[in-house]
């Protein structure tokens, strides 16, 4: 099976704002699609969530998720923080995954912020068991396209 | 009073809080920008080639954000 993979054009104008190790995440992502497809997310190192999950009941941007096919990726930058069942991290590549088919579009990369507006930080449990960062990449939103 | 009682209420309906949504659902909300992938949305596409190797494809990508307009 092709496992095809698209951007769009404000996607990659944010690329080149990012650090060469925070590109390679994406890049990472990219050569994991075209092999893998997204049949299984194990192959993933990261969660691998559609978008109007989490959302509470009637939130309006489950609509706006579904509507436009709105899957993401938590990207492992700056690093990856172990949760229950998955790795998370702060930042996340948003992309569209229609009908769960073998083509996937990058839409946008930015940090995990949760909907109400407040900056996501991971249950204290998982900091604690969390990795040290191994690269002291910048998360200024200056530096990309922000959040 | 009951307006403002109404108000309270609809706040809570519209916008509960992060812990009550991950009560809800077991899991943290990820916040979409709609503003802003409203405007990525509209943009172009543009394909990548398979097969590309690693630095190829960092290179198209950089290729690519240079054809806006």
């Amino acid at each position: 099976m092709t496992f095809t993979v698209a951007f769009k054009l404000q996607f990659a104008q944010e690329f080149t704002r990012f650090p060469p190790d925070q590109q390679d995440r994406v890049l990472d992502f990219v050569q994991l699609f075209e092999k893998h497809g997204l049949g299984d997310f194990s192959k993933y190192p990261g969660k691998v969530a559609p978008s109007w999950s989490g959302l509470p009941a009637g939130h309006p941007n489950i609509g706006y998720a579904q509507a436009n096919d709105l899957w993401h990726y938590h990207m492992g930058y700056p690093v990856f923080t172990p949760g229950p069942k998955y790795q998370t991290s702060d930042w996340l590549i948003h992309f569209q995954w229609v009908a769960r088919g073998t083509h996937i579009e990058l839409v946008d990369c930015y940090q995990h912020y949760t909907y109400s507006g407040a900056f996501y930080m991971p249950p204290a449990k998982a900091l604690a068991s969390a990795p040290a960062p191994t690269q002291s990449a910048s998360s200024d939103p200056s530096s990309s396209a922000g959040a | 009073m009951t307006n403002e009682r109404h108000r309270t209420l609809d706040r809570q309906t519209v916008v509960p809080s992060d812990e009550a949504a991950a009560r809800e659902t077991g899991e943290q909300p990820v916040v979409i920008d709609v503003e802003r992938m409203a405007v990525a949305l509209a943009g172009e596409s543009i394909s990548i080639p398979r097969g590309l190797g690693r630095e190829e494809l960092r290179a198209y990508l950089v290729a690519a954000s240079k054809t806006a307009r």
